[in-house]
Order: structure tokens, then sequence, then C-alpha cells
């Protein structure tokens, strides 16, 4: 009886957890399935193959490349300023029980639940009451502010893991400050730290309501652009995009780190 | 030392307490100054936004359906990430490895381009429908795309990542032991569940709840693309009413009421669940 | 980590460098305004490389809905972000009223004598550009018999396979206008025309958010029949979809599409000088072909494939349409809207 009851808890699990893993990865099988189409509508199963829709992508699609390469730029401004800037903060605050260190922490936290599109349409007003037009580097400052929490997350992770000792041994050595934290402190903090960059450079990449509304011809960032070809008219090209991103992914995950990767947000 | 003085202990949060003030606490000041004001020439105070999101059924309709389209997706997903967490439990460091793997690889997939999959999948013409009907399961096509159940899905597979994660992470800091001398008393691996598995890893599975709730109720790529025109969300209403339309100040008023209570709710169920988890510790 | 420290840190300085200093990549570059889906491609395929050819400018173009871009510009109308837009009988209109556009220079215009005094704004803002007809689009290996008229989308036969969108876009006004007439409205009274779709509730099978996700829709047989624009469907067409395009019986709902300067560009001879581009005959000729298929409005260019389904020559299609007068009721259009949103759901 026993047994049989902890046999069927051992397939139920198995069973779900399936088809929460088929429902993981089945929009990027089909994805990579659907960009070798040769026709050109979308439609499933495709009538015939080919790499046409690539070929399409890099000969004849400037304006793919060129949002590709704003949200590169975007991405990489935010992650550098939220990377330092969040490390400093978390250095600051993280495991302070002090009402100050708690305001800071839930201002620097609170991106994550603010809704993002309200954000951008505040970053829209403000430059608009300013008079000026969204640039490469509003969307960079719009970023930087969305991604922040997550450098804080980690590396705050990463400091109350910290030994104190250490620091204090470095101090009663008579090492500077600066000294103990370039020295003792970010080696200590650096997966935690690195960890906090990669996941705010992808959230980066990835965002769209701050960018949609802070678009502008100048600065269209990749999402945004892949949003508009599929919002009007399911391009083909969107999934061959589609397929170069699933490509640089799984080169980019093969390359880093795995303990750097298996420290995640809590 | 990192005790060390008041002032000087925050000198380090300065630069990024000075831009979060010029790039998020100014605009959100801004955004509630043109809530409260008739029209964008000048300020002249008033309610009647505040009023119109509030007692206009059609926006409070839209209010409500996106929280609790956020609710639903949470608990949802949530239902999707445990036995991917107990799995993950039971594996030795390869297995894990291999989970992580296939958990980070659509987080790292675009949001648009994993959006866009969706609408190829749920299509009247896409892949379930036509392998369903081509297995003879089906006659006539099920209607999915463009409607709650398939954006439910869509967004469960798009959040998955962020439950999942943390939960792993709680599970794994537990302490196999215990399960194992819970099993070795002759507790069923349901009961275990039950009374072992499940209270500690609620504070991963909280965390991962909160952080979907907050991102499938603004998630607006999705919203508009797998719900279609007809189910309208609160980050569409914003954008259609600041961009489409014009109205500034309504736009204003309504991201602030929305945002109001996105962070409401999370404050809430964040208190609540520390009180529970405080309250199981004792 | 493999990357070099140094190489990265370049890349980043470099990138920091770049977004610090863009005016140093900028030359003369003139940024249009188009509609999504065959425009803004043939825009970019045929208007982008004549526009560096004859001016040695470079372009963009983005792809929006007229009453986004209206936000668009508001938010910043002192620098804006588009210098040439095309714009609907419609949304022109407001953009007329609240000072976004640009008069048109006539008299550098060499192309502009083409035009015939109905293609000319009434207020001096620009030409025509193209024309643009509003029918019943359907898939004929799914419908069998061709649909004649506006009232067929009620056909039971059809349940959960009709198309619509709302009357936030030119498609869904037209649309709400043209039934409405049918059932004893008028382009004031559209009290018929929701009355007749909250009846057409039970065949719809999607209201995609704009023309071009219905365009898709109809593409991925997500619907069968459907209200749409003659040139999405003679795209798709072209690029081998089963779909055909049927002109209600009740006449051809035509729209003239404007190019308009903006106001307060940066480059205003330029702007100037493309929307007299856009008018060119043999720009013009080039957006009408495969696989394009834009409704030229200059008389001068023939009409060729698809497009002759609906008329011989420009001035026939001219004769064909009807137009409606959007003075009329563009007061009362957001009302629509929020009621459309409000009353029609499925």
């Amino acid at each position: 009886m026993l047994k049989l009851r902890n046999l069927s808890y051992e397939t139920v699990v198995g069973l779900l957890a399936a088809a929460s893993v088929i429902l993981l990865v089945a929009p990027t099988l089909v994805i990579l399935v659907m960009s070798f189409t040769g026709d050109f509508l979308l439609r499933f199963p495709p009538r015939s193959w080919s790499v046409r829709w690539y070929i399409e992508l890099f000969e004849n699609s400037p304006q793919i490349a060129a949002s590709a390469w704003i949200s590169l730029q975007v991405a990489l401004i935010s992650t550098l300023a939220s990377t330092t800037l969040g490390t400093l903060a978390a250095l600051a605050v993280a495991g302070r029980r002090s009402a100050w260190a708690v305001a800071l922490d839930s201002l620097f936290m609170s991106p994550m639940v603010f809704p993002a599109m309200s954000l951008g349409l505040a970053l829209l007003l403000l430059l608009s009451l300013l008079g000026m037009r969204p640039a490469l580097w509003s969307l960079a400052v719009g970023h930087t502010v969305i991604v922040t929490p997550f450098v804080i997350r980690m590396v705050s992770a990463a400091v109350q893991q910290l030994n104190p000792v250490l620091l204090d041994c470095s101090a009663s050595l008579g090492a500077s400050r600066i000294f103990t934290f370039f020295n003792v402190t970010l080696p200590l903090i650096r997966p935690g730290l690195l960890g906090g960059a990669v996941i705010a450079f992808l959230s980066s990449i990835d965002h769209v309501p701050v960018s949609l509304m802070l678009s502008d011809p100048r600065v269209e960032t990749l999402p945004v652009n892949l949003w508009i070809l599929l919002d009007s008219n399911l391009d083909v090209r969107v999934a061959s995009v589609s397929g170069i991103i699933v490509a640089i992914t799984l080169v980019v995950i093969l390359v880093l780190d795995r303990r750097m990767l298996g420290h995640v947000p809590r | 030392m990192r005790a060390g003085g008041a002032v000087s202990g925050y000198l380090s949060a300065a630069p990024l307490a000075l831009l979060f003030t010029v790039a998020y606490l100014v605009p959100v000041v801004i955004l509630v100054i043109i809530s409260l004001s008739a029209s964008t020439s000048g300020f002249n105070f008033t309610l009647v936004h505040y009023v119109a999101a509030l007692t206009n059924g059609f926006n409070l309709g839209i209010l409500f359906d996106t929280l609790v389209l956020g609710l639903q997706v949470s608990f949802a997903t949530m239902l999707a990430a445990y036995p991917i967490g107990l799995l993950f439990m039971r594996c030795g460091p390869r297995g894990r490895a291999i989970i992580v793997f296939l958990i980070l690889l659509p987080m790292l997939t675009n949001t648009v381009v994993r959006t866009f999959a969706w609408m190829i999948i749920l299509g009247r013409e896409g892949v379930i429908n036509i392998s369903l009907m081509s297995i003879g399961w089906i006659e006539e096509p099920l209607r999915m795309l463009y409607t709650r159940t398939g954006l439910i899905v869509a967004l469960v597979q798009i959040f998955l990542p962020l439950m999942a994660l943390p939960i792993n992470a709680s599970l794994a800091r537990i302490n196999d032991n215990l399960v194992k001398a819970a099993e070795g008393l002759g507790a069923s691996r349901f009961y275990v569940f039950r009374t072992v598995i499940l209270p500690l890893s609620l504070p991963g599975a909280i965390a991962g709840f909160l952080l979907t709730f907050a991102g499938s109720s603004t998630a607006f790529v999705s919203q508009t693309l797998v719900g279609g025109g007809r189910q309208i969300f609160m980050p569409l209403l914003i954008y259609q009413q600041a961009i489409g339309v014009q109205k500034w100040n309504a736009a204003a008023a309504l991201s602030i009421v929305f945002a109001i209570s996105i962070l409401v709710i999370v404050f809430a169920m964040n208190r609540y669940s520390r009180k529970y988890l405080r309250g199981m510790d004792a | 980590m493999q990357i070099d420290r140094r190489t990265m840190l370049g890349i980043l300085a470099g990138s920091a460098m770049a977004g610090a200093f863009p005016a140093m990549a900028q030359s003369k570059e003139v940024f249009i305004a188009t509609y999504p889906g065959s425009v803004d491609e043939g825009f970019k395929a045929v208007v982008g490389p004549q526009i560096r050819q004859k001016f040695g400018a470079t372009s963009a173009f983005s792809p929006m809905l007229n009453t986004d871009l209206i936000g668009r510009i508001q938010a910043s109308r002192n620098n804006p972000p588009f210098d040439v837009a095309i714009w609907d009988n419609g949304p022109i209109i407001t953009a007329k009223q609240d000072g976004l556009l640009e008069k048109f220079l006539e008299s550098g215009s060499p192309n502009y004598a083409d035009m015939p005094a109905n293609l000319r704004d009434p207020d001096g803002f620009g030409p025509a550009m193209a024309l643009t007809s509003i029918g019943i689009a359907y898939n004929p290996k799914k419908i069998k018999t061709p649909p004649t008229s506006w009232n067929d989308l009620w056909n039971p036969e059809y349940k959960g396979r009709v198309g619509i969108v709302g009357p936030a876009s030119t498609l869904g006004t037209t649309f709400l206008i043209e039934v409405a007439k049918l059932r004893g409205g008028s382009e004031t009274n559209v009290e018929p025309g929701f009355a007749a779709l909250k009846e057409l509730v039970a065949n719809v099978g999607a209201i995609p958010p704009n023309p071009g996700a219905l365009t898709t829709a109809l593409s991925q047989g997500q619907v069968d029949i459907a209200p749409n624009f003659f040139n999405n469907v003679a795209a798709l067409k072209a690029r081998g979809a089963d779909i055909a395009f049927a002109v209600p019986s009740s006449g051809l709902p035509l729209q003239t599409v404007t190019a308009a300067a903006i106001k307060n560009s940066r480059n205003p001879e330029l702007a100037q000088k493309v929307v007299d581009l856009l008018i060119d005959p043999v720009v013009q000729a080039q957006l009408e072909a495969a696989p394009w298929i834009m409704m030229p409005a200059n008389p001068k260019v023939a009409l060729t494939g698809f497009n002759r389904d609906v008329g011989a020559t420009v001035g026939d299609v001219l004769k064909r349409g009807i137009f409606l007068d959007w003075t009329k009721f563009i007061a009362s259009r957001p009302s629509w809207v929020e009621r459309f949103n409000r009353e029609i759901r499925v």
C-alpha cells in the first residue's frame, strides 16, 4: 500500500515535471523550426524549407541590425551603470536594519514591482517637460533603473555571506578601505556581482515597456522593432532573428561559468 | 568598520540614490503632478482624472481584470514550477545542471520572440490545432489564441523561470536527512511534501509569486499579442490613453492608480507571508 | 570567464562613447512615419534608396498607427521625432488642428501639377500620395461563395470565423459607418452600426488590436472573412496566401493618404523634397508594383496586376470610390472608440 502510494507520487511528480519542461522548451523549438521556412508566410507546418530568411536578415534588413546595435549599447551602458552603482549601494545597505538602510533598500528594489509602463510614461513626461526627445542616454538611464534591483539583490546576498573577520583583519593590518575593497571585498562578492551583471544585461536586452514609451525612430531597440514587425504583419524575419538569438544564447550559456548562473535572485 | 559612522557608511549608496532621485523619483513626482492637473498646459488642480479612473466602470473593470490576471498567472506558474523543483531536489549534480539549463534557456530567449512562438502554437491553424486534427482527436480547431486561457499559458511559460529558480534554490537547501527521516518513520511522500517540503520551500515560492505577479500584470507585449484586441489590460490602456488619444493627464492618473494597486498587493502579500512564516517558526 | 578584461572594457568604453556623441555619426537624415505592413516595406525598399540617390541623405522609416504618431509628435513638438509622415483622412484633421504639420511648398514641387484638385489637401498641407480602398477580405479556400455585401459577414455559417477591428483605426471607423449606412444610419448616426456589431459578435472569432494584426489573423487562418484594406489583401495574395478581395455592393470606400512635412523638422527643405518625391511618377510606379501593390495617387501612373481589379486607371478608381467626410464625425470618434471597447466584447 505504502509502496503504491509512493510510486504514484513519483509518477505524478515525474509527469507534471515533464509537462512543465515541455512547456518551457516548446516555444524555442517551434521558433527554430519555423525560422527555416521557405514560405513568405508563417504557416505551420512550413510547405518548404530554406535559409532565405536568414539571408534576408543579413543582406536586406538594415533597420533590424540598427535596432540590435541600439539594444546592445543600451544594455551595455545600463549593465555597467547598474553594476557599479548597485554594488556600491549594496555594500552600504546590505544586512543593515536601520531605518535609513531599509528605506534605501526599498527604494532601490521598488522598480521591480513598479509597473514599467508607468515609469516609461513618467520618463516621457519628464523629457517632454524639458523639451527633449528620447535619446540613447535616456533609454539607458531608464533601463538602469529597471535592472538595478537585480544587481542589488544578487550583490546583497553575496555581501551578507562575507565573513566580517576577513575585513577586520585587513583593516587591522593597516590596509585602507579602498585597498580592502579592491583586494578583499570585491574578489569575495565577485560571483554575485557577475551574476547580477548578467541578469541586468539580459533584462535590459529583453525590456519593452520603457523602450516603447520612449521609442523614437533614432533609438528603436530590438524588442520594440520586433514587436512592431509582429504587431503589424507577422514578418518571417522575426523567426530568423529569434533563431540567431537562440544560437547566441546557447553559445553564451556554454561559455559562461555555470556557477555564476547558479546564483539567482531570491 | 562597515558600521563606522552613520554618514560615511551610506556614502557609497549616494551615487545610486542620486540617479534614482533624478531618473525615478522626480519623474514619478511629475507623473503625480500631471495626474492632478486638468490639462498639460499649466497646472490647474483637479481630481477629475482620479475620479474617472476609479468610478468609470470600464477603467475599473480593466484594473480589476489586470490584477486578477496577475494572480491567475502567478498561481498557475507556481503549480507548474513545483514539479520541476521536486525533480530538481531528487537529482544529482548533473541532473540539476541540466534542469537549470532548461529553465534558463527560455529566460535567455527574448520575450517578444517567445510571445511570437505562442502565436504560432496557439493559432487556429497553429501547431496544437494542426497536430490534434491530424491525429483525429478534434474535428474543429480549438480557440486558444486571443483567449484568456491562451494568454495565461503563454504568460506562465514566460514567467516560469522566475518562479522555478527561487523554488529550486529553497528546495535545494532542505536537508535531505529530514525528508529521509520522515519517510523512515513511515510517512507517505505526499504527507512529507505537505508537512516538510512545502513549508520549507515557501519563502522561495513567495518570492517567485511576487515577481511573477508584478511581471505578468505588466507584461504589455504578451497581453497585446496573445490576448488580442478584446482583452484590454492596464499597460495597454495607459499606452493608448497617452500615445493613442493623447489624454496625458488621464494616462498619468491611471498609471498612478495601477502602480499603487500593484504595490499595495505586493506589500500585503509580503507582509502576510512573513507573518505566516514567522508563525511557522514558532 | 574567458573574455579578456581589457577587451571588455574597450567594448564598454566604445559603446559609451558612441552613445555620448551620436551627432558625430549624423549626416543629413530624414525620418519618415509610415503605415504598418506592406506600405512600410515598400517605403523601405523603394523610397529609401531614392532619397539616398537623389538627395544624398539617409532615411529611416517607422510604421505606426496615425493616432500613435500624433502622440509621439505631441510629446516633443519642438523637436519632433519625424520629418515627414503619411496621414489618413481622419487623423490629419487632428494633426492640422494641433498645428503639427508644415504647409506644403507647392512652388517647389515639380510633381504637384500632376495632382487633380481633389487629391490636394484643401488647407494646403500636401498632396495625396496613395489611395486606400476598403472591402471584404476572405479566404477563397474556405468561403466558397464570394461575399458581395457587408451583410454577408452576418451569415450564420461564418460563426467564429469573422474578424473585425475597433474604430480606433480608419478601417474600423469606415466599417462601422458603412454598416450603419446599410441599416439606415449615416456618418453622424452610427447607432444602427453599433446595434449591428452587437449582433455580429456571435460570428466574431477575433478582434485583433489593429488592422495589421487583422491581416495577420487572415493569413494565419485565425479568421476567414473580415473587412480589410485592398492593398493589404493584394500584398498577401502576391505572397501566396489564400486570400481574395470583394468590393461590397454598397460601394468601395476610398481614402486618400496624404504626405505632409512635420513642423519644426530639423531638415525642412529636405522634408519638402521628400514629400514631392513621394508623388514622383517613378517612385509611385515602383510602389504600385508587386509585392507592395500600393494604389498610386498620381494619375500619370498606369495600374497593373491586382490594382486593375479595382479600376483600369487612377481616374477610374477615384470615380468609383466613396469618400467619407471625416470633418463631420472626427469629433465623435473618440467616444465611438470607447463605446466599442466597452460594448463589443466577445
